[in-house]
């Protein structure tokens, strides 16, 4: 049966492919024109509200914060006689809460807002037949270019990066833990900044991020806190409307928490240090001046800590060291100044980028990790209506590659990233013909004193250096094996400061290195493997994307593995000890602020441990002994503060 | 360092993973000599093979069943061999770029597929290797040959029986006068369409298997391109091997017997730039190609297409 | 003639075969309107015509390679459907292809098995094979080891092969295709003797050829075709060689023409201990000398593959020579590349017209000028004059009969004879002192071949120096004033023309020497 429906799949998507692609989907009919039209001329008429709500009003969260906003305005202006709001929440199954929006529709509410990104697609239908009545909706920036339709979202990182500075100045184990529902939307943004913040404070502190895969599964956001707990956090935090229970567990146990979305001070006042409040109240006024001016929709709207729609609330009850606290203002004050680079910059046009990649973007490293970081940028810029990007992966022909990269320097896209050193000639010869295009290649920190070429890398040893130390505590047989492509770049730079990381901890080790000349040879990196491990080595790592044949034989013998440019440890939980993941966001982000600023290339730049652009992240299913742990930390913090100096062999 | 070289362990190592890496040569290769042995030179092998080497792991994933892993590669395979038959025997369609067509297909539509129905690299638990009773208990011997996964028995079992097929076969007789002179297989009333279907559509089974052998038994991931180019080194290997079985078969391992040899090489930390390690089984197949070459002659019809007047 | 209806081979014989009111039309051409055609057990039925006549298209519906659009075919009286040649086959047909359809690289026995079911299958049998090869080259008389690989073999040998295959497969009536094309005038005389024994045994044979003295020798009967019809069919012995040719061309043809006394004049072209390889590496040429003379044709006779080929490209340039000289008007040009050979007004007529001679995909104008496309007044400073080409063009296609729709029709598109006439229209309009010409009428049809010799008698009379390279011993008897033999690279002798007899050359063409 289940091969049956692939072969289906396979000759649907062949038929897809040969272009037969010609189905469109029926207009919908435009069905019965609805209620009437709502008396906007009686201005004796209360301005009428429905809100739709996956939660209940008062979840301490996401639905609250709603609910909050709109009496809060309701009493602004004038009462029930000037405003009316009703509600349907806890509507979290979507189809209801459609029938409930198409029914506040056609009964004539002025504005009916749609609170909750899973909502989207039911407005997208429901709002056209309604032209007369304005929608809102979000958390999103999309309106789906319908002119009835307002989004709104918030900049949710914003509070998290200063729960994050905070946190991590709070800590005393070095371990913050994070419950997050599902990783999108809201929720990973508020985490992202979370982590960005905790980093940039203190770059050996260890967040554990767990997200539960669900908003309401309030004994799952407990279990999850207490594993955080016996981890060794100290201090938590989470969004959404389960984590009330996670908030008991810190109770319990004395850890901190951190809030956001609404105020979750009163649930447990001795632990809670401070919360990020939405004040939609911002958005919705700005909302209903404008239906009053007759528009109803087509903007889109952030809440961000500057323009008042979100705000830090500290717990008076929580006694904060008058240093972080100051730390904390200043951090708040940076965000909003726009001094911190987290604030994204505004461009008239959506900004688009193009990325040309040698390899697919879920290869689990190198191309990976960059299209991870533009996912990220994204959501920092606003989501796609503030930022578009597309990508050609598997470009491992470079004539191809430079062909991509002239095609879409010609179609104006804003910033083009050639990722992979070997399109660097290419670069150089179609960068010139488009300077009103912004270019950045890596990993190099040859910009060629091109203007418009922005160059990246990676201090890759660092976290090689790392890696390295930890394989060497850890080996038993005392010999280690090395995969790399190509004696050359990231990769050599990778595995020189691992064999320096391992020979620094103990001078004895073997490290066996093979370069197998290829970077998509998978079968030939997993023999490559199998040789180490014949070899005797009982922890093996490697780099690039043909890694992959590798790891599975390190999982066969059982052997440690050790990861680099993104996290691998979903390939092999048993045997992945740590992985040196790469942000490029980090440089991203400076490339971005600075296109804003007019400059469009003649800078490179490095992640490192020390800027947050490049994190070790420890793979939670393997048990990694307490003291190799500490050693591992303390060769984080080494190499951030300068007094570990890595060394080179011979 | 060198003498190293010379032990046990790395005898072996270097024995049993050139026979490993040798197994997706011999699948892709024969197939290909069929092909090749009928006239038809199939430049997309490669894409034939990441087909196969992605419906076979989607398969064993999602049922959990190697062999019905294997069965899907083929047929895949097998899909795309029937559309190179179509395109090369009835459309008359110029080999060479037709299956470099076929390749970029296979290698654009598995990676889509991939993307589609899996999006992330995962691994499966492939073939076992299987320790043929006795025999593995050799010493040295039993180590190299006889504690492999089951797909490398056969890939090994099929240089015989191709070169039986082809020598011993009305079939393979068929076979061989279509490559060499279809004008005359045809007067005798030898089918050159059929026959040709037949051998590119084999070609394109085995190289399904060839790639199945990757992603299921030897790697046991999926990974955009991941025979990265290996099945134009089968292509060549025919060459090397002189449309001979048995020829494919030396070739296949002497390439990847120098490619292990220069793992271990690398391994030992012998003092051989690895830039250079990469390339010794490159340079040693060109070096043995060109000492040989001028022996062997090519099937006089490879790459013409084949048109009865009328 | 035997009495019982069964052949030695064992196969029973086809008493009557009977075509009836045949008609194919391919696109554009009439290639056979409603022609008759019969063969009987024991004959020898000659088919005769022009290249282009619609002979071969006759055969190959016979054979089942094409079918007819009209009219039928008995056998025995009886209608038969041929529709591949499996059918033919099947019903005791065979046909001998003027290009034999042997796999080089298999085996006699490989050959002869192909295609046919084999007694254990699917494994071949190919002992049984053996075995019954040589019972019917017993028979026959048709020596040959069905072990041998074909390449191993000689064309009269591999012809062999061929007869043994439709022998092997029941033929009793056989098609054979051009069949001497290929042969040294021994073995065509061991060939024709081979054939009268099977049509004694029985068999009926159909003789395919243009060449009117075989047709004489070998037939009982002959069909002549001209232009897809039928003209006649006539007892071979009540015709003579000048009525083949006026039933095959349609008029009064002159097969030898009256040659001139010329004056010798100086030596134009030397090849002194000449020496080169051939493509295979082997020894193509072995200290070749000769030398032509001003106003002579100098014949070079001997079977195909003897260094015909490397002496043409050798003199012309386009062979590396490995010992030896060439002198062109007492100027040493061994050294010098092919263009400045050509310039010193060398012309050269090459064996492969349509791959040497010219360029497919070039016009009739643009072929025409090939060797002086360079040179004013065709190209001024690297720009093409057209003017000057088409009215070039429009002069030659006119002074040597080019048939053709317009000077701007790609050159594939015209027919062999005016193919050759562009290449000889070019090489002979430069004013040439010497001539290489190779093969130049082969494949081209009576009137063609005519008109081709005698622009190349007018040329000797003009003084002009010639090589003629020619495995057809008539054309050399022809046209040469002295005939030099190749055999294995090697210049085996000279004779005058009125020395010259075919048992001669014959003698010389199969390596030996003795006698001359």
């Amino acid at each position: 049966m289940k091969k049956f429906r692939l072969l289906v799949t396979v000759l649907l998507l062949l038929a897809v492919l040969l272009g037969a692609c010609t189905t469109q989907e029926p207009a919908p009919a435009v069905e019965e024109p609805g209620a009437e039209e709502p008396a906007m001329e009686e201005t004796k008429e209360p301005f009428r509200v429905a809100v739709v709500m996956p939660s209940s009003i008062n979840d301490l969260a996401f639905s609250q914060s709603m609910y909050d906003a709109l009496l809060t305005i309701q009493s602004e202006m004038g009462g029930e006689e000037a405003m009316e709001i009703v509600y349907s929440d806890g509507m979290f199954v979507v189809d209801d809460a459609a029938a409930a929006i198409r029914d506040y529709a056609s009964e004539g509410y002025n504005l009916v807002i749609a609170h909750g990104s899973q909502y989207g697609s039911s407005l997208q239908e429901i709002a056209p037949d309604f032209p007369e009545t304005s929608f809102a909706w979000g958390t999103t920036v999309d309106t789906f270019g319908i002119d009835n339709i307002f989004a709104y979202e918030a900049a949710s990182d914003q509070g998290g990066y200063v729960n994050g500075v905070l946190a991590a100045s709070l800590s005393k184990t070095g371990i913050l833990g994070v419950v997050g529902p599902i990783e999108t939307g809201d929720a990973k943004l508020y985490v992202d900044g979370f982590v960005a913040g905790a980093k940039a404070t203190d770059p050996t502190v260890q967040v554990n991020v767990n997200y539960i895969g669900s908003f309401s599964d309030v004994a799952l956001a407990a279990e999850a806190a207490n594993t955080h707990i016996a981890a060794g956090a100290d201090v938590l935090t989470g969004t959404a409307q389960m984590v009330v229970g996670a908030i008991g567990v810190a109770e319990e146990s004395g850890a901190l928490w951190f809030g956001t979305q609404a105020s979750q001070t009163e649930l447990a006042p001795s632990i809670v240090v401070a919360n990020q409040v939405y004040r939609w109240d911002v958005v919705l006024n700005e909302i209903m001046d404008l239906i009053g001016e007759g528009t109803f929709g087509g903007t889109s709207f952030v809440i961000d800590l500057a323009n008042g729609g979100e705000v830090l609330e500290f717990n008076p009850d929580f006694d904060i060291p008058a240093d972080v606290a100051a730390l904390a203002e200043e951090t708040i004050a940076e965000i909003s100044g726009g001094a911190v680079g987290l604030q994204a910059p505004k461009f008239e046009d959506v900004f688009q980028v193009a990325v040309v990649m040698p390899s697919s973007i879920n290869d689990l490293a190198f191309s990976q990790s960059m299209y991870d970081a533009l996912v990220s940028v994204q959501e920092w810029m606003g989501g796609e209506g503030a930022m578009e990007f597309v990508y050609s992966d598997g470009m491992f022909v470079v004539d191809d590659a430079a062909a991509a990269i002239r095609d879409y320097a010609a179609e104006g896209f804003d910033l083009v990233i050639a990722h992979g050193s070997q399109y660097g000639s290419s670069l150089q010869e179609i960068a010139p013909d488009f300077p009103e295009t912004s270019f950045a290649w890596g990993t190099t920190v040859d910009t060629f004193g091109i203007g418009n070429i922005f160059a990246y890398e990676a201090a890759s040893h660092e976290g090689g250096y790392v890696n390295g130390v930890i394989a060497a505590s850890l080996s038993e047989t005392g010999v280690l094996g090395v995969v790399g492509p190509i004696e050359t770049g990231d990769a050599k730079l990778y595995v020189d400061g691992f064999v320096a990381g391992a020979l620094a901890t103990n001078p004895d080790i073997q490290v066996n290195v093979n370069y197998i000349g290829s970077f998509s040879d998978v079968a030939l990196a997993s023999e490559a493997a199998s040789t180490h491990v014949a070899a005797g080595a009982d922890g093996l790592t490697g780099t690039a994307q043909m890694v992959v044949g590798a790891i599975g034989v390190a999982e066969e013998s059982g052997a440690m593995w050790f990861g680099t440019q993104a996290s691998q440890s979903g390939l092999a939980p048993a045997n992945v000890v740590a992985n040196q993941v790469y942000h490029w966001d980090v440089v991203l982000k400076e490339v971005v602020q600075m296109i804003a600023d007019g400059t469009y290339g003649g800078t490179s730049f490095v992640i490192d441990l020390a800027n947050g652009g490049e994190v070790m992240d420890f793979n939670a299913d393997y048990e990694l002994p307490a003291e190799v742990k500490s050693l591992a930390l303390d060769t984080i913090k080494g190499i951030v503060d300068g007094s570990i100096t890595i060394v080179f062999g011979e | 360092m060198i003498s190293d070289l010379l032990s046990m362990t790395v005898l072996v190592g270097i024995l049993a993973s050139g026979i490993r890496l040798a197994t997706p040569y011999l699948y892709a290769a024969i197939g290909e000599t069929f092909g090749q042995r009928s006239g038809v030179l199939n430049l997309g092998v490669d894409g034939q093979m990441l087909m196969g080497a992605f419906t076979a792991f989607y398969v064993a994933i999602k049922t959990g069943n190697l062999w019905l892993g294997i069965l899907s590669a083929m047929v895949a395979g097998a899909l795309m061999g029937l559309a190179m038959a179509f395109v090369t025997v009835n459309l008359h369609a110029e080999q060479g770029i037709s299956g470099i067509g076929f390749y970029l297909f296979g290698l654009g539509l598995s990676d889509l597929l991939f993307q589609k129905l899996l999006g992330t690299v995962e691994t499966v638990k492939g073939f076992p290797k299987i320790q043929i009773p006795f025999l593995s208990d050799i010493p040295v011997v039993g180590e190299i040959f006889f504690r492999q996964n089951v797909l490398v028995y056969i890939a090994f079992a099929l240089v015989p029986v191709a070169w039986f097929i082809l020598n011993k076969t009305t079939l393979g007789l068929k076979i061989r006068a279509v490559g060499e002179n279809p004008e005359a297989a045809d007067s005798l009333g030898v089918s050159v369409a059929r026959i040709r279907y037949f051998t590119i559509i084999l070609g394109g089974t085995l190289s399904g298997v060839a790639g199945a052998s990757m992603s299921i038994a030897l790697v046991n991931v999926f990974q955009q391109n991941m025979t990265s180019g290996l099945g134009f080194i089968a292509v060549a290997l025919v060459y090397f091997g002189a449309w001979r079985p048995w020829g494919v078969l030396a070739g296949a391992l002497l390439f990847s017997l120098v490619n292990s040899l220069q793992l271990w090489i690398q391994v030992l930390g012998i003092p051989i730039p690895s830039d250079i390690a990469v390339m010794m089984p490159y340079i040693l197949t060109i070096l043995v190609l060109v000492a040989t070459v001028s022996r062997v002659r090519a099937p006089s019809a490879l790459t013409k297409p084949f048109e009865r007047g009328d | 003639m035997a009495d019982s209806n069964i052949l030695p081979s064992g196969h029973t014989r086809i008493d009557d075969l009977e075509m009836r009111e045949i008609t194919k039309i391919f696109p554009g051409v009439l290639a056979n309107e409603s022609v008759d055609f019969s063969v009987h057990a024991g004959e020898v039925h000659a088919l005769l015509g022009e290249n282009g006549a619609g002979k071969t298209t006759l055969m190959k519906i016979l054979y089942g390679l094409y079918h007819a659009d009209e009219g039928q075919i008995l056998l025995n009286d009886k209608p038969v459907e041929i529709l591949s040649p499996t059918d033919a086959i099947s019903q005791g047909i065979g046909m001998i292809h003027q290009h034999f359809m042997l796999v080089e690289s298999l085996t006699v026995a490989e050959n002869v098995a192909l295609g046919l079911r084999s007694s254990r299958e699917p494994l071949t049998d190919l002992d049984k094979v053996s075995e019954r090869i040589l019972e019917l080259a017993k028979i026959y008389g048709l020596i040959i080891d069905p072990s041998a690989y074909i390449w191993q073999l000689s064309v009269g040998q591999q012809q062999r092969v061929e007869i043994i295959k439709a022998l092997y497969r029941g033929a009793a009536l056989l098609i054979l295709d051009e069949p001497t094309a290929v042969l040294t005038p021994l073995e065509v005389d061991e060939f024709f003797s081979i054939i009268r024994d099977m049509a004694k045994d029985g068999h009926g044979l159909i003789f395919i050829s243009h060449k009117l003295h075989e047709v004489i020798d070998i037939s009982d009967k002959v069909s002549v075709l001209r232009d897809g019809r039928k003209v006649g069919t006539y007892q071979t012995k009540d015709a003579t060689k000048a009525d083949l040719a006026r039933w095959m061309v349609g008029r009064d043809v002159d097969f030898r023409p009256e040659i001139e006394k010329v004056e010798l004049g100086e030596v134009r072209l030397e090849v002194i201990d000449a020496s080169c390889r051939s493509n295979r590496g082997t020894p193509g040429l072995e200290n070749v000398n000769l030398e032509v003379h001003s106003g002579e044709i100098l014949g070079i006779a001997g079977v195909s593959g003897n260094g015909q080929r490397e002496l043409a490209e050798v003199i012309t340039g386009l062979r590396d020579i490995t010992g030896g000289r060439i002198e062109l008007d007492g100027a040493d040009i061994t050294k010098l590349p092919p263009i400045d050979r050509t310039d010193r007004a060398l012309s050269y007529i090459p064996e492969e017209r349509m791959k040497d001679g010219m360029i497919k995909n070039f016009t009739v104008a643009e072929n025409l000028i090939l060797r002086e496309h360079h040179k004013k007044p065709f190209s001024n400073g690297g720009i093409l004059n057209l003017k000057a080409i088409a009215s070039h063009s429009a002069d030659l296609i006119t002074n040597f009969q080019i048939k053709t729709p317009s000077q701007e029709t790609p050159a594939k598109s015209l027919s062999g004879g005016n193919i050759q006439k562009v290449v000889v229209a070019r090489e002979l309009s430069r004013e040439p002192r010497v001539i290489i010409a190779a093969q130049p009428t082969r494949g081209l049809d009576v009137g063609a071949m005519e008109y081709v010799r005698e622009r190349l008698l007018e040329e000797r009379k003009s003084g002009t120096a010639i090589l003629l390279i020619s495995e057809d011993l008539d054309e050399i008897f022809a046209l040469a004033d002295r005939i030099a033999v190749i055999f294995e690279g090697q210049i085996m002798g000279i004779v005058g023309r009125e020395e010259a007899t075919p048992e001669k050359l014959g003698l010389l063409m199969a390596g030996v020497k003795e006698g001359v």
